[in-house]
């Protein structure tokens, strides 16, 4: 009964949200809700995250920060325009139910470095997003854009190795949201991109191997989907995805959106995962996610984000909560940095019940 | 910041209030195993075998990704088809090496992240949850070393 309440709470949640307003799928989703704006003005890769276009940069230097120095072109010509993202994150435990010394450590967790060639200005873009560490390089997105907005309805059509769209593009690939529908910074998938983006609509949908990036010898291919119509002050929008794989098959399907009250900015997102299989049960999985974010001043953000997991819907009181506190600053142009602490709730003889505090360091460019 | 609005405050804490009342918690965890699976009276001890650490290490802590068609990476650890997708499987990440080097723990990727090497590309598995346990890390190694069979 409880399980039955707690979903129909966060499904009247999502359908509240997506009714009054909005959300995303870009780098930082809630500056996206915030801003009225498309992943596609701020960002390389339509579907947002990544390396930045031109207005993006312009937007990062100028109307981010709290004091604002030289401002410095990314473009190095007329063709060619690079760009970097540098992550240094010092986290620990703060709670930790099987451990009773507190843990911490110092880490890398992003260098990459993204290159932006115009070939045909307005019709062909070679985009690469190249991770050169913090352990071994490997190449996160690397693909041709054809169009670029050119074609009819603000058309384009991308085919390389890129993230797939669905959903809110949240940068913490932790969130169950992202970790359980697979789509996140660490799945880009080779394959084709067909876009559109007339008006307030934003339709995406793509066709790929459905590995993960990972090589495959079969005919079984993905679909994944995305829809959203983006308004200044909201957002809502649709994603559903199809995976065949040779004695397995996923399913996701779920509802996003956003909108923008003054200096609160809010979105969320709800995702039913189906897998099924030839020899086992078929598990269903449901994830929900709610963000708020507080503008304080220029240049800090105060965010709450909250996130509800139901592991396997044939089993009760199994659920998991994962609640985030904590502010994110924009000091300089090219600076972000980030305190928070993650709550996680789950059910009491978990072995996985573990808070952390973080001060994450983003440098970009 | 100059585009937005002024802030409505009944609107804000009208929205709090209904996400404050509706949120759902997490479970209490009645009749479940410590990974949330219903508890079972035909669990397997920790041992050095395929069936052993299926059953404690591979579905209740991996598949919560690695499930299915959508597997990271194409690596799916589910039970009758996590042998197929490591034994002498390539890794992705560092294609010289096999996940699974059958009687070689040293050369399998797989022991190489769940022990967090510092040549592994990308985190150590799992990813976001605590490290395997040495006697878990154990087992797998037992199980290469063993020859990596479907026992």
């Amino acid at each position: 009964m409880r399980r039955l309440v707690s979903s129909i709470g966060a499904a009247a949640v999502a359908s509240c949200l997506l009714l009054l307003g909005p959300a995303d799928l870009s780098g930082e989703p809630y500056l996206s809700v915030r801003t009225g704006l498309k992943c596609s003005q701020c960002h390389v890769n339509k579907t947002g995250g990544g390396g930045r276009t031109d207005f993006g940069s312009i937007y990062a230097q100028t109307r981010l920060p709290m004091v604002q120095f030289k401002f410095l072109k990314r473009s190095l010509n007329d063709f060619l325009s690079i760009g970097a993202d540098f992550r240094v994150l010092a986290s620990g435990t703060a709670r930790d139910a099987t451990a009773a010394i507190p843990r911490s450590s110092v880490e890398i967790t992003e260098e990459s470095v993204q290159l932006e060639a115009r070939l045909i200005r307005d019709f062909l873009t070679l985009y690469i997003d190249q991770l050169l560490g913090p352990s071994g390089a490997s190449t996160r997105e690397a693909f041709a854009l054809f169009g670029n907005g050119s074609l009819p309805l603000e058309g384009y059509v991308k085919a390389g190795k890129f993230f797939l769209p669905y959903g809110l593009r949240l940068v913490d690939d932790g969130e169950f949201i992202r970790a359980r529908t697979g789509f996140n910074y660490d799945t880009p998938d080779i394959g084709v991109e067909l876009g559109i983006e007339p008006g307030p609509l934003s339709f995406f949908v793509s066709f790929s191997n459905g590995t993960q990036g990972a090589g495959e010898d079969n005919s079984d291919k993905q679909i994944a989907g995305s829809a959203a119509l983006v308004f200044r002050r909201f957002r809502f929008g649709a994603s559903a995805s199809r995976n065949d794989a040779p004695e397995s098959r996923r399913d996701v399907v779920g509802g996003f959106g956003g909108f923008n009250v003054g200096r609160f900015t809010f979105l969320g997102e709800l995702d039913y995962i189906f897998d099924s299989f030839e020899e086992r049960e078929d598990i269903n999985q449901f994830a929900g996610f709610l963000e708020g974010d507080f503008l304080l001043t220029r240049g800090l953000n105060i965010k709450t984000t909250y996130g509800f997991l139901d592991p396997n819907r044939d089993i009760g009181e199994n659920a998991r909560v994962r609640w985030r506190f904590g502010a994110e600053v924009f000091p300089t142009q090219f600076v972000q940095a980030s305190v928070f602490y993650t709550l996680l709730e789950d059910i009491p003889q978990a072995t996985t019940d573990i808070d952390r505090w973080s001060i994450e360091l983003h440098v970009y460019f | 910041m100059s585009r937005a609005g002024k802030t409505e405050p009944w609107a804000v804490a009208t929205l709090l209030s209904m996400v404050a009342f509706l949120i759902a918690c997490a479970g209490d965890g009645t009749g479940l195993d410590e990974f949330g699976n219903p508890l079972s009276s035909d669990a397997l001890e920790l041992a050095p075998t395929l069936s052993s650490i299926q059953q404690n290490v591979f579905t209740p802590i991996c598949t919560q990704c690695h499930t299915g068609a959508a597997a990271p990476l194409g690596l799916a650890l589910d039970g009758g088809t996590s042998r197929g997708d490591l034994v002498s499987v390539p890794s992705v990440e560092r294609p010289e090496l096999l996940r699974v080097n059958p009687g070689k723990p040293e050369a399998s990727y797989l022991v190489w992240k769940v022990e967090g090497r510092a040549s592994i590309t990308g985190g150590r598995m799992p990813l976001d949850l605590l490290p395997l346990s040495e006697d878990q890390i154990t087992a797998i190694r037992g199980w290469i070393e063993q020859g990596a069979e479907d026992n």
